[in-house]
Formats: C-alpha cells, sequence, structure tokens
C-alpha cells in the first residue's frame, strides 16, 4: 500500500488569504443603482421598448448622470444670469465679465462650475468652465476657462444641479430603502409594509391643498416629509433640515420627489400609448382570439361542407404570433417616426403644465366662509348630513365612523379590464385594497388641521374612491359641519358631562399648582 | 518576548493616567458640551465619577502589580525554586471581602438618585405633567393638553400635536408620559441624563428638571427594528412664558381653518368681540 | 508553540483588521452624481433659434358645419353579432337591488356589458383612429351624462374634446362620477341628489381607447366614456346600427371598440363617397362576447 504523506500549512497562513479577499471583494462597492423600468415597459415589443426608455433617459438621466430638463417645473438649483456689456470700448474678456443673475446668487464662489445656456459657447465642445472668484458688489466672475470669450447677453448657469443632487442624496439616505431608486414604492423593505410605501409613478399623491383635478403642491409633500403620516410607516423628518451650499435637506428632497414622480408619469403615459398595439402581451392576446375565431369559423365552414353546401367560404386561416409580430413591428417602425416625437412632446407638457398648475394659488382649495362655530349643533346638522343619501358618507365608514359600511363587503370592477378583484372591498389607482378610514381613532393621514379635514371632503382624496364634494354636493358651510361632526368622533364617548379619568400617573393626579 | 508584557502593562497604567489628568478638561468626552443640563442629571454624574475614581485607582494599581510580576518573573532562572501561592486562605478571602464591600457601597450610594428618579412616590412634589409621549415605528408622537389645562390620560379634542419636538419649559419639574405603539422603545436625551425604555401596553411617567434652556438631541436608545437610526428628535427647553406662548401659537396653528387672515377681516372680527 | 508562527499569525490579524477599515464599507448613497442640462427646446440652444421653435401649429379648426372641400357622406352601419348569444339576464330585478333599493330598485337593472337587439350588437364604438388635418370646433352645446335608478345614461358615451359633459343625477341619493381615464386626469367628483344643473366635465386630450366610469357607491354602475378629438365617431344603438354624419369624402381607417371584445377591429378601411351615405355590417363572432 502507497503511503501518502501530508503537510497541512499552518492556519496563520489562511489568515494571510482572508487578508487578500477581504481587501479584493471591498465590500465598499454596493450594486450600482438603477432606475427600474415599470413591468409594462419591459413588455412592449422591443424596438417600442427602446424608444421609451429612450426617450426617458434622454430626459430624466440615470442615477447617476441626472439630467435637467428645462421643460419640467422643478427648481434644480443654481442661478441664471445673463452676461452684461464691457466697459466701453473695450471688448469681453473670456475669463472675467459681469453678469445680471435671475435671483440671489448665494453660493456662487471659488469651484463652482459654470455652464453656457445659450450663444456660441453653449454649441462648444465644452460648454463649461470653473469660478475662480466671484465679487459680489460688482457682480464680476473670474473664470478658469479655454473657451473664447461669451457675447453680451449669452446666458449662463451656475451650480446648476446642486439642490437636484442633494435631493438625490437625501432620498437615497432616508427613501429609498421603502420607495425604491425610481420611486416605485418597491425598494428592499416595502414588501413588509402595510400599507405599501408610495408609488410615485402615477403622478398621484393622496393628501393636497389642491381642486380634485390638480397635482400636489411643494408644501403638501414638504408637510407629509416633516410630519410623517401617522397609520403608515411614513416617519417624521422633522429635524431633517441642514442646509448644504445654501440648500434645505427637506427642499431638495421634495423637488427630487416630483421629479421622480414627473419621470414616473412620462413612462407610464408613454408606454400607454404603445401597449394596446405593441406590447408582447398584447400580441399573444390577439394571437390567441384570431386562433380561436378561426376554429370557430373552420368548424362553421366544417359542417356546412358535411350539409352539402359548396359555396360556403373557406376561412381564412388565422394569422400566427410571429405574422402579427411582424405586422406590428412595420406599424411601429411607422409609427415611431411619424407621431411618436410628438406624443412625447405632447406628453412632456401635459406633465410639465399639470405640475405647474398645481402651485399656481388659483389651484388651492380656499374655503369661502370661515370655519362654522364648533357647538352641538353644528356637529348635529353633521351628524345628519353624513348619515344622508346626499354625501352617503356611511355607506364606505359605515354607520358608526368605524370604516366599515357597506362598501367593504361588495367586490368591485378593476378598472379598464372584465375582472373584479380577488379581495373584497375598495381599492385604490394603485390597486392596494384600501380600508376606508376609521374616523374614531383620531388618526388623520393627511394633518389634522380643520382645513386638512375640510379638504378631504371638498377635494376628495386622489388615487382612492372618496369623491370631491366641495362645489356641488356641498357648500362650505355643510362641509364644515361634517368636518366638526367628523372632529368631535374621536371624543364621542367622553360625552362633555363625564369627568375625564384619573391620569395614569402621579403627575396628572396631582395636577400642578395644588 | 522578555519583559514586553511587564512593559506593556505598565504603559497601560501610565496611558490611563495619563487620560484621567486630562479628562476633566474635556469633560470626559461627554456628547454635547459635557455638562448635565438636568437636576438630576448632575446628581447621575455625580455617581459616574464617583464609578470612574474607583475603577481608575484600582485599574491603575492592579496594573503596576501585574506589570512588577512579570518584570520580577522574567529574571527568574530555570533552576530557581517555584512557589506556588494557589490556595492560600486568607488570599482568597481578601479578594472577596473588598470587592464585595465596594460593589455594596455603590448599591447602597446609589439609591437615593435611584429613588428620586424612578419611584414615583419621590418625585418632586410640584412635577407638572407637560406631554404625552408615544413611540411608534419610527418617530415620536407628542400630546400636550392646550393651554391652562392638565394632561389628560385619553386625547381630548383641544389637544396639541408634534412629532418628533418635545417641548419643555426650563427650570421646573416636568414629567412626560412614555408609550409606545408597537415595539419596545427607548427615550434617550444624552444632555439631560435622561433614559428611559418605553414598553407596550405601561405608560411610564420619566421626571426631568432642565437647568438651562436650550435644544437637546433626542434618540431611540433600544434597537427597535430596520428604522431605529431614524428616530431622531428634539428636546426644546425654554423659559416658562415661553413654553406658555408657544403653546397658545401652536393651538392656533393647529386649529388653522384655512381661510387667509386679512388685517381687516382680523379688525372686524375684533370689533364685533 | 512554535513562537514564530504565533507572531506571524499576530501580525496577519492586525493586517486583517486594518484591511477591513481601509477597505470602508458602505458609501452608496454618497457616491458622486452628475447633472445635466437639457434645454426645454434642442433647438432654443443658439438663441436665435427661439423664435423659429414657437409653440407647435395646432389641427386647422373650422365653425362647426362647415362643409369640408371635397364634399361629405355619411356612414351608416350595423354591428352584427355572428353566432348564437343568448342575451345576458339582468343584474338586478326589479326592487332587487342590493343598495338604495327604494331608488335603485325603481326599474331593472340589466347587465349592460352586452345589449343585443335583433342580432345586433349596442353600445360599440365606431371612430375615426386619428383626426383628419381639419376638423370641425367641438360643438358648444353639451352632451348629457345621466345616472338614473343606479344606472349611467348612457351606457356608452363618445365626446369630442373640449366639448362639456354634463354630469347629471336624476336619483335622490348620491353618485360620484369616477373616471379613469389614460391621457386624461382623471375625476371623482359627488354628484348631488337630484341634481339637474349637473356637474361639467371636459376632457382636454383625446384616448386612444374608451375607458371606464364607475360610482363607488353602487358597484354596479359602469360606463364608458371616449373623448376623441374630432366628431367622427359614434355608439351603436341597443339593435346595433349608428351613422356618422358629415365625413370628408376619401378612405378613412375606424377603430371599432367593445368594452367585452375590447378592440374588435383596429383598422377598418372605408371609403366614403361625397353626397352619399356608405353602408357597412361589422360583423363580431359572438365568441368575442363571452370573457
Amino acid at each position: 500500500m502507497l503511503r501518502c504523506k501530508m503537510t497541512l500549512p499552518h492556519w496563520s497562513s489562511f489568515l494571510g488569504g482572508l487578508f487578500v479577499l477581504v481587501l479584493a471583494s471591498g465590500c465598499s462597492k454596493n450594486p450600482e443603482a438603477q432606475f427600474a423600468w415599470r413591468d409594462s415597459t419591459l413588455e412592449l415589443l422591443p424596438k417600442a421598448q427602446d424608444a421609451v426608455q429612450q426617450s426617458i433617459t434622454e430626459g430624466f438621466g440615470t442615477p447617476h448622470d441626472l439630467v435637467a430638463w428645462d421643460k419640467l417645473p422643478v427648481d434644480f438649483g443654481g442661478v441664471q444670469g445673463v452676461v452684461q456689456p464691457a466697459v466701453e470700448g473695450a471688448k469681453l474678456s473670456a475669463t472675467e465679465f459681469q453678469v445680471q443673475w435671475d435671483g440671489t446668487e448665494d453660493g456662487i464662489g471659488a469651484g463652482s462650475e459654470l455652464l453656457w445656456m445659450t450663444g456660441a459657447l453653449a454649441k462648444s465642445k465644452t460648454p463649461t468652465a470653473t469660478v475662480i472668484s466671484y465679487q459680489p458688489e460688482t457682480k464680476t466672475l473670474r473664470l478658469k476657462t479655454k473657451n473664447d470669450a461669451p457675447a453680451q447677453g449669452d446666458r449662463l448657469a451656475v451650480g446648476l444641479g446642486h439642490q437636484l443632487q442633494l435631493g438625490r442624496m437625501v432620498y437615497m439616505k432616508n427613501c429609498n430603502h421603502c420607495h425604491g431608486v425610481a420611486g416605485d414604492g418597491n425598494g428592499p423593505t416595502a414588501q413588509y409594509l402595510n400599507p405599501r410605501p408610495r408609488d410615485y409613478r402615477l403622478g398621484l399623491f393622496k393628501f393636497t391643498s389642491t381642486l380634485s383635478s390638480e397635482k400636489a403642491t411643494r408644501e403638501d409633500l414638504q408637510r407629509i416629509v416633516k410630519y410623517g403620516i401617522p397609520g403608515t410607516y411614513m416617519p417624521s423628518f422633522l429635524l431633517l433640515d441642514s442646509k448644504h451650499n445654501n440648500f434645505h435637506e427637506t427642499t431638495a428632497v421634495v423637488e427630487y420627489v416630483r421629479w421622480l414622480a414627473m419621470r414616473g408619469e412620462m413612462e407610464k403615459r408613454l408606454v400607454d400609448e404603445l401597449s394596446a398595439d405593441y406590447s408582447q402581451t398584447a400580441l399573444a392576446d390577439e394571437a390567441e382570439k384570431e386562433k380561436k375565431s378561426y376554429a370557430e369559423a373552420k368548424s362553421e365552414y366544417d359542417k356546412a361542407r358535411k350539409a352539402g353546401n359548396k359555396e360556403a367560404a373557406k376561412p381564412e386561416s388565422a394569422k400566427s404570433l410571429t405574422q402579427l409580430k411582424k405586422a406590428a413591428g412595420e406599424e411601429l417602425a411607422k409609427y415611431l417616426e411619424v407621431d411618436y416625437p410628438g406624443t412625447l412632446n405632447d406628453t412632456a407638457d401635459f406633465i410639465a403644465d399639470a405640475w405647474k398648475r398645481a402651485d399656481d394659488p388659483a389651484s388651492r382649495i380656499v374655503p369661502t366662509v370661515t370655519r362654522v362655530a364648533d357647538d352641538a349643533a353644528s356637529r348635529e346638522r353633521g351628524r345628519l348630513l353624513y348619515m344622508s343619501d346626499k354625501t352617503k358618507c356611511y355607506t364606505c365608514h359605515g354607520a358608526k365612523a368605524r370604516g366599515n359600511g357597506p362598501a367593504v363587503e361588495d367586490f368591485w370592477k378593476k378598472p379598464g379590464s372584465n375582472e373584479t378583484y380577488a379581495k373584497r372591498g375598495l381599492h385604490d389607482t394603485w390597486g392596494n385594497p384600501l380600508p376606508p378610514r376609521d374616523l374614531t381613532r383620531g388618526q388623520y393621514r393627511g394633518g389634522r388641521r380643520p382645513i386638512d379635514i375640510f379638504s378631504r371632503v371638498y377635494a376628495g382624496i386622489k388615487g382612492t374612491p372618496m369623491p370631491a364634494f366641495g362645489g356641488t354636493v356641498l357648500k362650505d358651510n355643510d362641509i364644515w359641519d361634517i368636518v366638526n361632526y367628523v372632529m368631535s368622533l374621536p371624543y364621542e364617548e367622553q360625552s362633555p358631562s363625564a369627568k375625564p379619568a384619573a391620569a395614569p400617573h402621579m403627575a396628572a393626579t396631582e395636577p400642578v399648582g395644588q | 518576548m522578555g519583559r514586553f508584557w511587564a512593559i506593556f502593562f505598565i504603559l497601560a497604567a501610565v496611558v490611563t493616567v495619563g487620560f484621567s489628568a486630562i479628562g476633566p478638561e474635556f469633560r470626559w468626552w461627554f456628547p454635547g458640551d459635557g455638562l448635565a443640563h438636568s437636576t438630576l442629571g448632575k446628581k447621575i454624574d455625580d455617581l459616574f465619577y464617583l464609578i470612574l475614581i474607583i475603577v481608575s485607582v484600582t485599574y491603575v494599581g492592579t496594573h503596576i502589580v501585574l506589570g512588577y510580576v512579570l518584570w520580577r518573573g522574567a529574571g527568574i532562572q530555570k533552576s530557581d525554586k517555584v512557589w506556588f501561592s494557589h490556595g492560600s486562605h486568607a488570599l482568597e478571602v481578601i479578594w472577596t471581602i473588598v470587592p464585595s464591600g465596594i460593589l455594596l457601597f455603590i448599591a447602597f450610594y446609589q439609591m437615593d438618585v435611584w429613588r428620586n428618579y424612578r419611584v414615583k412616590a419621590y418625585f418632586p412634589k410640584k412635577t407638572a405633567a407637560v406631554a404625552e409621549v408615544t413611540a411608534r415605528q419610527f418617530e415620536w408622537r407628542i400630546r400636550y393638553p392646550a393651554p391652562g389645562k392638565i394632561l389628560q390620560p385619553r386625547p381630548q379634542p383641544d389637544d396639541i400635536y408634534t412629532v418628533n419636538d418635545i417641548r419643555v419649559p426650563a427650570g421646573q419639574p416636568v414629567s412626560i408620559s412614555l408609550r409606545s405603539d408597537d415595539v419596545q422603545h427607548a427615550i434617550f436625551v444624552p444632555g439631560l441624563r435622561v433614559k428611559q425604555d418605553a414598553v407596550p401596553g405601561l405608560v411610564i411617567p420619566v421626571w426631568f428638571e432642565v437647568t438651562d434652556t436650550g435644544t437637546y438631541d433626542m434618540v431611540c436608545a433600544e434597537l427597535c427594528g430596520w428604522g431605529h437610526y431614524k428616530m431622531k428628535a428634539q428636546v426644546v427647553a425654554s423659559s416658562e412664558e415661553e413654553f406658555e406662548a408657544w403653546k397658545v401659537n401652536a393651538a392656533k396653528e393647529q386649529s388653522y381653518d384655512g381661510v387667509p387672515q386679512t388685517p381687516e377681516a382680523v379688525a372686524a372680527k375684533a370689533d364685533d368681540e | 508553540m512554535n513562537r514564530s508562527i504565533m507572531k506571524t499569525g499576530l501580525v496577519t490579524t492586525f493586517a486583517l483588521a486594518l484591511a477591513i477599515v481601509a477597505s470602508g464599507c458602505g458609501g452608496g448613497a454618497s457616491a458622486k452624481t452628475t447633472v445635466r442640462y437639457r434645454p426645454a427646446n434642442p433647438d432654443a440652444i443658439g438663441g436665435d433659434a427661439v423664435a423659429a421653435a414657437a409653440t407647435p401649429t395646432e389641427g386647422a379648426v373650422t365653425a362647426p358645419g362647415e362643409v369640408a372641400a371635397g364634399g361629405v357622406g355619411s356612414l351608416t352601419g350595423k354591428v352584427v353579432i355572428q353566432g348564437d348569444f343568448q342575451p345576458l339576464p339582468a343584474r338586478y330585478a326589479k326592487g332587487a337591488a342590493p343598495k338604495d333599493t327604494e331608488v335603485c330598485g325603481v326599474e331593472q337593472i340589466p347587465d349592460d356589458s352586452v345589449v343585443t337587439n335583433d342580432g345586433g350588437l349596442g353600445n360599440v364604438f365606431i371612430y375615426l383612429a386619428k383626426a383628419p388635418k381639419v376638423v370641425p370646433a367641438a360643438p358648444a352645446t353639451p352632451v348629457v351624462f345621466d345616472q338614473k335608478s343606479c344606472i349611467f345614461k348612457p351606457h356608452a358615451l363618445v365626446v369630442q374634446t373640449k366639448q362639456v359633459v354634463k354630469i347629471l343625477n336624476s336619483d335622490a341619493a348620491l353618485h360620484n362620477t369616477h373616471t379613469y381615464p389614460s391621457r386624461n386626469s382623471s375625476f371623482n367628483q359627488g354628484v348631488k341628489p337630484n341634481d339637474q344643473m349637473g356637474v361639467d366635465l371636459v376632457y382636454t386630450r383625446p384616448e386612444s381607447e374608451p375607458f371606464q366610469v364607475g360610482c363607488d357607491v353602487h358597484p354596479w354602475m359602469i360606463a364608458y366614456h371616449l373623448p376623441v378629438d374630432h366628431p367622427y365617431a359614434a355608439v351603436s344603438g341597443p339593435d346595433g346600427s349608428f351613422e356618422i354624419k358629415d365625413l370628408p369624402a376619401g378612405k378613412h381607417e375606424f377603430k371599432v371598440w367593445h368594452e367585452k371584445g375590447k378592440l374588435l377591429q383596429k383598422s377598418l378601411s372605408v371609403t366614403i363617397k361625397p353626397n352619399e351615405p356608405t353602408v357597412i355590417e361589422i360583423p363580431v363572432p359572438a365568441s368575442k362576447l363571452v370573457p
């Protein structure tokens, strides 16, 4: 028998190997952040998919290379200005000139990035420069650049996109793990949460101070970020407000979220334009239908032949999926060339206008009367309205306002399809089950100020079955009566005559000053 | 190795002495400005310093002895006879009694502070309940009674609410009722030396008297889930008048009905009254 | 133990700790991002090109009733079910509505998803797939969308963009009209009981296919709306017949859509002769009407 002598290396030499391994693996390298595409985008025919992805990437970029698209009503950060004429007779210098700014030029200093927006320099190979210094008194910029001198009237921007960059950083630190990189409400922790984190990509936010068909204002989103949403996993980020380069974290992250919402809505709208005709599933469905109707016609034909009818026309054979795809592909090529650019432009304009309009004071809900005195009479009027056929609040929220009205027992139809939802009860536009709010808990997701409750009744809650009552069904003073009634519900069991129960700890049982 | 370990342990003692010498200059690297800003906090700091002194002296002493023994041991020849100390009854008794005595002393000495901090009957007589603080994943929701009212155990229609922002008056003992909505959390205000677990189903009173007005950081000190790190809040201590004024203003903001208050409207209302 | 081996072990452990510290885990959120500028209008960079890139010209609009140059003709026809189709039973018999019975129960609530009469198929949308270059402006008269006995009337509604849809409520109970469009903004507005003044709804953009309209109080209430940016659209009557008037002469492509069969015809080609009615028949296999 052969005797084999094996020598194991000492354990310490393994440590050396481990050391090399740790260095090589470099655990600082995280997987690269990417904007996830919608499922419906990925179902499109490859050419259609490319078109959508290209349009979105051109307009919005990637998480590492953001695009500040001037069409969008987003405050990307940075200040724009116009080059002023040089001193009489002299020619404009390439490295030192005066600028008339559009806004306040705080934060411009050594190292700031300059971008030429119009003029010959904007079209040059390097339309950028670095600021060496800025003199606020004379509004003079000194640049480090190899470019030619600008012309009088050329537009430039300094520090463009800083707010978006900060917003992205804040978002990736605090929001990403629930709301996802693309704002699709599908971050790593999302699957554990109920209710699900908001998917911004419909451009829809529930709690706003705007009329029923308008989007959310910046202030609405700021309130949500600052104070959170009780009853959900959205916590308060009140203390998230340190300043970086003149930008507030909260303002910046709200701007970034708006931008993500615009990106998501743009993608959805573009896909919706294409998916009816150019998606894999639609074509597969069509092929299936073709097959089915051919089989039917064939059996009719066979029957007719058997019956001796020689004139029966032989049905055309069903188009195969490959044939359908080929036809769709040809049609698509034509569509992309002729109609798509217009659709793209139109969609972007539509989204930009809607977001612009939201911050217009005309879109804001402003009650025409101040809050009706919160007394027993008003609450009773509110209660009667709540139980009336005029508002039908009770069908969803229940006669005892516990969020258990008869509507939660029904099976509802999915909009846009012939199916009903698998679960009983109401659903929101995102397709999640949505129980009507229990009004006796004193928990108000959109804020507890009277105006917040007023707005919910006046304009409804966006993306939910809660309709708008303002202006049509209810007058403003009626709404105030309902607000008074609803806000009294959590305290109903404590009738005013009943003495509040003793506090559970000493401090309240031994009140101050006694 | 020779005398390496002897030098190593002696050096540890020297470093400890060095840090002890400069420690007070840096307020022992406590967070913030290093001072306790509550009455009880100062007493807790005193306890800390007492324990620090005991521990430092013991640490330096043992290291010097250890160093000495190693130094001597390094010089011993292989031919020298070994002396075993193992099984010495007297030694065992000494080093059992001495640490026990020290621990007992600490236990009794701190009882006063513990009782004042934890036992309701020993809370300062004039403690005012300012707010109910409810911890939940992952924020602090705070409920105050309306101006001029006292805190009730159940929510009242005119209560004032804030989130991640505890307001208290300085210069007087105040208490908060600590609750939890979901899992165990812990309130921790390092600057005030206040730390208390929030336990679901319990309402735990926590009292403190802030000595200096200012803003103090507050965090969660119980690992409560994946968003534990987000539970940042602040305790803002202001003068009694400022606190009351803040409450009045917060109550007004909370009852905002969305109708812009033009100067004319305000004047007209004043005329009516 | 071998002293030198112990030493190597010690040194390696220190080095390992150092390596972990040096490699610095984390830092994903702070990774540097760049921002690029994209002008609203790519042509505007030159400065002087701004004027040239003014608002794109909208489709020319003529006054309603104005006759197109090549003459006009009408398209009439019938949507016919091929094969056997058993008419659907009523959803709820008279007085059997599960909600607001005193209001919704006054008449039988039919299953409007397939309406058939004399072999014809009702509630089919027939519309020009793409607006011609010149279209008449939207009529000033609104189209009425009523809610009576907890039924949307009509069940299928076609409307020109910018034309007003007047939403009425002829019931003594609240209805809310909740639309689910894909190109327009969604609309969810309560309409008060017995409201004959109505709530106005205006669609600003044409849709490529009809979309669902519902009422969140009564689950069975469903209708379909289709805004188009031209007047050349119709909905078939209960017997399947339809008529589109004043079509400009020439070849047109129509879309045919039904809520059960969805898009029945993607491009139905029809040639319209001036001053002459063109009559067609649109066959729909019965198999397409079962879900």
